[in-house]
């Protein structure tokens, strides 16, 4: 055994939202809180007002700490370079979620009409779309512009960050996080509680989990409600984010879901990967199998 | 069927702490709204604002229930606006209630928060374990006394600017919240909620207790009052970090681990009160088993 302290860890997701983020901080947060390393999220860092405040506090934080920070909100508090420059300094561990692009600008285009996450069933029914859909082109197209100039800021502020990709975070969350943070006997089981709450506020078959772990979902849970009560989570309105909108899901509602893909594959980037329908439907293949698939024991 | 629509309910509780408020007004917030009827939990109404002028106006123009609660310590925060803010509170709500508790079981969980842990409520496993008495302690009698005094004195508060209030039982607001609320707000509804079932399951659940006896339809059904419980929040209906409370102390546990818990009841029973109701020693043992058969504990 070492004979120095573990280090605190200082970790940030750079996101422009729409690419998993928030399921990102809360679902670490959680995670290293519960494998008893003390951890607060602080959403996104530029809330903590001027950069002097956002140094000062930071610094003398005794608990490992969880950011964000997204282009949009950094600029727009004027606190720009600086702002950048501590950021790369301070977080040890610095993060952007790789996910598909054509997905990440749908999601985020939905998200400017309705909100981007759900915490709670009834959140989820109230905002679901009970009929199809059309996303204008105009709208599509400034949400691309979103997405390519948060992947111009990413490599001209943060050119060393860790690329994690979105299909490890979703379907494989505690190996992803066990090699990441080095945790060898985590408890945990954040695929099976997100997996369970996304069929449950559908109103999907849950009877193939069992009863412990039905109890280990309301032991996570109650553990979610100390982190908030505690401060570990700094958003008390907003408590763990649920599966909004499957792949499929959007193929089904979305009216107009093969022109955008055309307006996508169009769009001039460096960053955006091409994507066909056939690639889309394999996508929807595994997503569907992660989410709806029978589920045994595996707590 | 009335042709004009339901009056807006404007529900205060006036209390002292210690006396089952939080859990009062938290479980008939959810209660209401699962029932659909919208309706926010202000909490102390000093926590929302110190200007009257403001809170008038945000009570007098919010357009769902209200439940609130307002205790004699809190509203001195008012200052020179105490007692105006005392008079509104007594004019503008309409259902008025006053947990009637035995008083010394009262004191004794009263003197447990203010000397011991300082946390008055428990809201999830975590904070039980952190807060619960892990070995006997003694109260310290000057203590005791001081509260004694501080629940006379809020008795008195109580007469002189609530005159009207109505007691409501403690025991029918823990044995059976459900059909309390349903009689005393003249609800009706087809939805199931049981408060009292997910109270019992929590109260066993943050000790460790057995739950093999759960089914996994009932473990369903409390994961979705904890999700709705969520959305309240989420809404702002409950305005609070501290979302439901836990059972933090039973009587047995009290009669357990209190040291010196005969000598309290005997400085209880002497001190001088017109609100006090005397209690022997068999009558709160009994009370004991009765509060533990309804915990199953």
């Amino acid at each position: 055994m070492s004979k120095y302290l573990n280090k605190l860890k200082r970790i940030l997701v750079l996101t422009p939202d729409s690419t998993g983020s928030t399921y990102f901080q809360r679902s670490l947060t959680l995670y290293l809180n519960y494998n008893n390393i003390p951890c607060k999220n602080y959403t996104d860092i530029s809330k903590l007002g001027s950069l002097s405040n956002i140094v000062n506090t930071l610094s003398k934080s005794k608990l490992s700490i969880i950011g964000r920070a997204s282009p949009a909100n950094v600029h727009q508090k004027d606190i720009g370079d600086n702002h950048l420059s501590f950021c790369n300094n301070f977080f040890d561990d610095i993060f952007v979620i790789d996910r598909c692009s054509f997905e990440s600008t749908l999601s985020y285009s939905i998200a400017k009409k309705q909100g981007s996450n759900i915490y709670s069933k009834k959140d989820y029914l109230e905002k679901k779309y009970n009929n199809s859909y059309n996303i204008s082109t105009d709208t599509f197209i400034q949400s691309l512009k979103h997405f390519e100039d948060f992947y111009i800021w990413v490599d001209k502020y943060f050119p060393n960050v860790t690329k994690i990709k979105h299909s490890d975070l979703i379907y494989d969350t505690e190996n992803l996080y066990n090699n990441l943070f080095g945790i060898l006997d985590n408890m945990l089981s954040l695929v099976d509680y997100n997996i369970f709450n996304m069929r449950r506020i559908r109103n999907l078959d849950t009877t193939n989990f069992t009863y412990n772990q039905l109890l280990h979902f309301i032991d996570i849970s109650d553990y979610l409600d100390y982190l908030i009560r505690y401060n570990f989570i700094t958003t008390y309105e907003r408590k763990f984010p649920y599966k909004k909108i499957t792949l499929s899901e959007k193929l089904k509602d979305i009216d107009n879901f093969t022109e955008l893909l055309d307006v996508y594959n169009n769009y001039p980037s460096n960053h955006f990967e091409k994507i066909n329908e056939n690639q889309i439907k394999d996508l929807i293949i595994k997503e569907d199998s992660f989410w709806l698939k029978e589920r045994y024991n595996n707590v | 069927m009335s042709k004009y629509l339901n009056k807006l309910k404007r529900i205060l509780v006036i209390t002292p702490d210690a006396i089952g408020s939080t859990y009062f007004q938290r479980s008939l917030t959810v209660y209401l709204n699962y029932h659909g009827h919208p309706t926010k939990n202000y909490h102390d109404l000093c926590n929302f604002t110190l200007n009257l002028p403001f809170l008038i106006k945000t009570l007098s123009t919010d357009t769902t229930n209200i439940v609130a609660r307002c205790s004699p310590y809190r509203s001195l925060e008012f200052g020179n606006d105490t007692e105006k803010y005392l008079k509104f509170c007594s004019y503008f709500f309409k259902d008025i209630y006053l947990i009637d508790r035995c008083s010394f079981e009262s004191a004794l969980s009263y003197c447990n928060t203010h000397q011991r842990t300082g946390v008055l409520n428990v809201y999830n496993k975590e904070q039980y374990h952190q807060n619960k008495n892990k070995e006997s302690y003694s109260i310290d009698k000057k203590d005791f006394i001081q509260s004694l005094k501080y629940f006379e004195d809020f008795y008195v508060w109580a007469d002189k600017y609530f005159p009207t209030a109505k007691k409501i039982k403690h025991s029918d607001l823990i044995n059976d919240p459900d059909t309390f609320f349903k009689n005393e707000f003249n609800i009706s509804s087809d939805k199931k909620l049981s408060l009292k079932d997910y109270n019992i399951f929590n109260t066993k659940r943050v000790r460790n207790k057995d739950l093999t006896n759960y089914s996994s339809e009932q473990l369903l059904k409390f994961i979705e009052i904890t999700d709705y419980i969520d959305f309240l929040n989420q809404q702002n209906l409950l305005i609070h970090r501290h979302k439901f409370p836990i059972k933090k102390i039973t009587l047995r546990e009290k009669l357990n681990e209190i040291s010196n818990f005969k000598e309290l009841l005997d400085v209880y029973n002497n001190y001088p009160s017109n609100h006090f109701e005397k209690i022997s020693f068999q009558q709160i043992n009994d009370r004991a088993v009765l509060e533990d058969n309804l915990w199953t504990i």
